[in-house]
């Protein structure tokens, strides 16, 4: 349309100003191609062509200007990626839990076998039940555990002053490192015969006069080995939970301190009273973000263990991998990735729940 | 918690210090032991009858050149930076990094983008649908990524219309990445809108700026410090990721740090602990060195993000 | 020109013809002699063919710098480009999966035990290479045949053995009082004892892993007579022979066996064995290789490599057994280039390559053809040679049945692992064990 506008310099002064407007937005470079007008065009004519195009423009801009279009288009780049590249996959993992499917089936061989799949799990496999418990102590235990240290650690970088940032930036390191990195050191750590934290204990040890110890088989004995994988989860987790927190600190008024303060209220009773509900609403959000990622958490545990001793560490995500892509059972491998949907779409829903209820 | 007002020296030290420095060994002890793995000979890492926590060669080649005032590069490369050497000289550590910088950095452009606009849609627009798409999106954070490699691998190897392979290819990652990305940037963002006043805006509007304009001129620059964390919080998880790089990536020049790292310096009955643990290290400097230039934005990001 | 080289060259051009087709091989005849030479480098296969190659990396690092040699030679001779990609062994299934799922990725893989039965409906047929190799070297080693093989075909083509025995620190042994290595488990774990006592227990992982756990477990099952399924696929594992074999082992572990053993992987009884904190350990002989090339000193300064010896498993009721685990070459069907993968391993497998690559691996690995047993390889490396004299006791994987994908599965699942570990950690008594495993392999053999 930008190309019928300088035809027609004549009309230039006569249309309103938002017109003018449009038009040096959308035309200029056009506009300064000097084509020779033609003479037989009229005023009037060019006139109209002029409104016609600045009248389309703005419509593209009213379209704009409407929140639903609008909001299609900016959710367009975000939907695009979630359809195409979550949402097929997704459903494909929905329908291979339902079908018998193994790696490089051919398709005439797969059937569709319902629920057998879930059933199976639930009632004879032998080791599904051990990735489900462990996956709820693993997270509930490492959930539990960041949140007070994290908020522990919190309070006292909130507290402090000389170093501020060195120590901001270094307690941060865990969470920076790359996770199958860190775990590889701690391997390292656990080692039956190297480990550096039984050297300690048995020097220790014979310092103390208590004679010889090998000292504990960090990841051999099956409950030992569970908290070892999740103490690296801890270990790598306490600073998004304690930076997140520091955060929420500072979301809290000082008034309210100081009017505790002047109620006379303890340290440990302003900590309860004031920062606890203060901090609350990221408590929610980081509990949440934490509980899903720790769930469906998978390089700690394959690094470590492999879901051993006999399967005292597997989670839902490492047993799904055994079985599906070192097993190949891709249907049953699904199932046991999805088992767990349910569970984590209910600490969801509390989340919107929560927030919804917070924006009213 | 407010100021240390009237506190005894011995309770300061009891209730902030104490803690703070088992809080500093915790988080920090991993890495010492790291840095000395990387600087102990095989021999020495593998003798159990030393001290660990001192790498003995090293520390004797230091002092004797200490002692004699004499500085010697080679005895110290000889001695303390052996696994360096080999890291960086005789692997594609170098190729890794530059690797993992590009597909960290471009999927969490995209990443960003895709969660801006979603973001400021959920926060701001009301249109049919937007409590959907926001549920939509919290729901995708859950899908398991153990359950999305082998469709996801099936369709990097062919993408849809396009029919090119992205597989053994960085932009095969740049792909996957933003699956788990975008969700949880919309997520940080959306609530980090909210807390922006919406007067302003429509100060703006009434100004005679259009709602695009509003958007970029005036909410973004306000949401720079929620941008920022969310950027930030992207780079880390793209960098940290592992099984997408170990599936997809075939060719040792294409890999990433961590999967590098692991295949190439694993060989089975043998770990190359010294440049492993160096890998490690130097592996997570550059995310630490992005961190400390950002480390108050980011919280900052997460403050506002939790008002809304 | 050689008459070597008029050979190649005829076969090739009449190949070049055949293949590419008859608008190339005008442009070629047009091009005269230019043209024929340039057929000469580039034979059967289509311009720009690079064939994509997955290993594990060696645990005997100088066979992967012989593999990658042969490989960019042959690929010279023929114009291909050959990738070598590898990854860490316990990682090549999960690899493998994905490749063959999303059908892309490389033309050739390597995999271990009877990984690739799995995937059996994937694999292009290799048959005629196995009979052609067979009808000229002599058979394949039993078990390295049955492993490759599903339903009467090929679908790998057996290439290599990772053998295992028992590695054993004499001086420890001695200075313990037993005099010879025993001959019973019975005498074992009464020996063993003794070890422990004097701080050096055996050393055995029951981990998940996918070497050193497999390669003590069914050889020690066996050993009591004890098998997955009868020779009509039914599962037998709940039998007397195995509840004694699970008695057994726990007493054994209890006794003298190391119990850091539950949580190692494939790398750590190397590490045990040379730092001195084990007397014994069932593994390949990476543990000697590693002590004879980076010069090990034991505890009196001495090189370490005296001190050890190769030793057969000990004996059960039923036997003497051993586990090798063997590695084989399988071809997707989703290659764009089959003929060039098979050209490439049959070229592999040829003698010339085949005893080089086992030479520079060492002795390491054992070749998956019986004449190689005859090999003077093995005077090469006369510590080695118990490897090869006890190559051929041993079952395959899933006897008394088949080998067959469930077999495959069985393993991948750590089940008969699981089984033992459940009973030297205390988590289940051996009846429980027992129990347990059953009901694992009967859901793997029907679903």
């Amino acid at each position: 349309m930008g190309s019928l506008e300088p035809r027609c310099p004549v009309a230039r002064g006569k249309i309103g100003r938002m017109e003018e407007k449009v038009q040096r937005d959308a035309g200029e470079e056009v506009a300064h191609a000097s084509l020779p007008p033609s003479v037989e065009e009229s005023a009037a004519s060019c006139l109209a062509t002029i409104r016609t195009a600045a009248w389309s423009r703005q419509r593209a801009i009213g379209l704009l200007e409407r929140p639903d279009v609008l909001g299609y288009l900016l959710m367009l780049p975000a939907a695009f990626i979630i359809f195409s590249f979550i949402a097929y996959p997704f459903g494909w993992g929905v329908w291979m839990s339902l079908t018998n499917k193994e790696v490089g089936m051919s398709w005439s061989r797969v059937s569709f076998i319902g629920l057998w799949n879930y059933v199976h799990l639930w009632t004879t496999d032998g080791v599904f039940w051990n990735a489900v418990r462990n996956s709820f102590l693993y997270t509930g235990i490492a959930t539990a555990v960041k949140w007070v240290l994290g908020i522990w650690l919190a309070v006292l970088l909130n507290r402090m002053v000389r170093f501020q940032r060195i120590i901001r930036a270094a307690i941060l390191l865990p969470w920076i490192i790359p996770t199958v990195l860190s775990t590889i050191a701690f391997l390292w750590i656990f080692d039956p015969d190297f480990s550096v934290i039984n050297w300690t204990l048995r020097r220790f040890y014979t310092w103390m006069g208590w004679g010889y110890v090998k000292g504990p088989l960090w990841l051999g004995d099956p409950t030992l080995a569970l908290m070892s994988v999740t103490f690296v989860n801890i270990w790598r987790g306490i600073p998004f939970y304690a930076i997140a927190f520091l955060a929420g600190l500072q979301t809290i008024e000082p008034d309210l301190y100081e009017a505790a303060a002047i109620d006379g209220a303890s340290g440990w009773q302003r900590f309860w009273h004031v920062t606890l509900p203060g901090i609350k609403p990221i408590t929610v959000v980081v509990i949440v973000f934490s509980i899903i990622v720790t769930f469906s958490d998978f390089q700690i545990v394959y690094v470590l263990t492999r879901g051993g001793p006999a399967n005292s560490t597997h989670l839902f995500a490492t047993y799904a991998y055994q079985i599906a892509m070192v097993g190949t059972r891709l249907g049953l491998g699904a199932a046991v990735s999805l088992f767990m949907f349910p569970v984590l779409a209910l600490v969801i829903v509390y989340q919107l729940v929560y927030l919804r209820k917070e924006h009213r | 918690m407010g100021t240390p007002v009237g506190e005894g020296l011995a309770k300061r030290l009891l209730v902030f210090h104490l803690p703070l420095f088992f809080f500093i060994v915790f988080t920090l002890f991993p890495f010492y032991w790291m840095f000395v793995t990387s600087i102990k000979s095989t021999h020495e890492t593998y003798n159990r009858n030393v001290n660990p926590y001192i790498p003995v060669a090293c520390t004797t080649a230091i002092a004797e050149q200490v002692k004699g005032f004499q500085f010697s590069g080679s005895a110290l490369m000889e001695n303390c930076f052996y696994h360096w050497r080999y890291l960086l000289r005789d692997t594609l550590f170098v190729q890794w990094l530059k690797n993992t910088l590009f597909i960290a950095i471009v999927s969490t452009i995209v990443s960003l983008f895709a969660g801006i606009t979603a973001a400021y849609a959920l926060a701001r627009l009301k249109f049919r649908g937007v409590d959907t798409f926001g549920v939509l999106i919290f729901i995708t954070y859950l899908v398991p990524p153990t359950l999305l490699f082998i469709p996801l691998s099936d369709l990097i190897g062919d993408m849809p219309l396009l029919h090119w392979s992205l597989l053994n290819n960085p932009w095969g990652l740049i792909v996957a990445y933003p699956t788990f990305l975008v969700p949880f940037c919309t997520w940080l963002l959306t609530g980090y809108f909210r807390t922006i006043p919406k007067e302003l805006e429509e100060a703006a509007m009434i100004d005679g700026a259009t709602r695009i304009q509003a958007m970029v001129r005036i909410v973004l620059p306000l949401a720079l410090p929620g941008v920022v964390s969310a950027g930030i919080f992207a780079f880390t998880l793209s960098a940290n990721e592992f099984l997408y790089a170990l599936i997809f990536i075939s060719d040792a020049a294409n890999k990433t740090v961590p999967v590098g790292i692991v295949s190439e310096l694993i060989k089975g009955d043998v770990f190359y602990w010294g440049e492993l643990m160096a890998g490690a290290l130097l592996g997570s400097i550059p995310v630490a060195v992005i961190y400390s230039f950002f480390v108050e934005h980011y919280v900052a990001g997460i403050t506002g993000a939790v008002k809304g | 020109m050689s008459d070597e080289a008029r050979k190649q060259l005829a076969i090739t051009r009449r190949d070049f013809v055949k293949k590419v087709g008859l608008a190339t091989g005008m442009a070629v005849a047009g091009s005269g002699i230019e043209g024929i030479l340039a057929a000469r480098k580039a034979p059967a296969y289509a311009p720009e063919t690079t064939i994509h190659f997955l290993l594990w990396k060696n645990f005997s690092p100088p066979a992967d710098v012989e593999i990658i040699r042969q490989a960019t030679d042959w690929g010279k001779r023929n114009n291909v480009t050959v990738k070598i990609e590898q990854i860490n062994g316990n990682d090549i299934p999960a690899r493998a999966s994905a490749a063959l799922e999303s059908k892309q990725g490389p033309d050739i893989i390597q995999f271990f035990h009877n990984w690739q039965n799995q995937y059996a409906d994937s694999l292009v047929d290799v048959t005629d290479i196995c009979t052609a190799l067979e009808s000229k070297y002599g058979g394949f080693l039993d078990y390295s045949r049955r492993h490759a093989m599903l339903g009467g075909r090929f679908n790998a083509v057996p290439h290599t053995i990772v053998p295992n025995i028992y590695v054993v620190r004499k001086s420890y042994m001695k200075a313990a009082g037993t005099q010879h290595w025993p001959k019973t488990w019975e005498e074992l774990r009464r020996e063993g004892k003794k070890w422990k006592a004097a701080g050096h227990p055996i050393g055995q992982t029951v981990g998940h892993t996918f070497s050193d756990a497999v390669d003590f477990t069914y050889p020690y099952l066996w050993s009591f007579g004890a098998a997955e399924r009868d020779e009509k696929g039914r599962v037998i594992i709940g039998s007397k022979q195995t509840l004694e074999a699970l008695k057994f082992f726990k007493a054994l572990w209890d006794d003298a066996m190391d119990p850091s053993g539950a949580g190692w992987d494939d790398s750590s009884n190397n590490r045990a064995f040379l730092s001195g904190a084990i007397t014994a350990t069932n593994n390949a002989p990476s543990i000697y290789l590693t002590a004879s090339n980076q010069v090990i000193l034991d505890d009196q300064g001495e090189p370490l490599v005296n001190d050890i010896a190769h030793v057969s498993n000990p004996a059960g009721p039923a036997g003497v057994f051993h586990y090798h685990y063997t590695q084989q070459l399988a071809i997707p069907k989703y290659s764009k280039n089959i003929d060039a993968a098979r050209d490439f391993i049959r070229w592999l497998m040829e003698k010339d390559q085949l005893s080089k690559y086992l030479r520079r691996a060492q002795a390491y690995q054992a070749a998956a053809l019986k004449m190689y047993m005859k090999d003077p390889m093995w005077d090469m490396f006369p510590a080695l040679k118990p490897f090869r004299d006890h190559l051929l006791e041993m079952k395959h994987l899933g006897w008394k049945g088949e080998p067959d994908a469930s077999a495959a599965r069985v393993v991948q699942n750590y089940v008969l692992i699981d089984m033992l570990a459940n009973v030297a950690i205390g988590k289940m008594s051996p009846e429980e064990s027992m129990k347990w495993a059953e009901g694992q392999l009967k859901a793997i053999y029907v679903g």
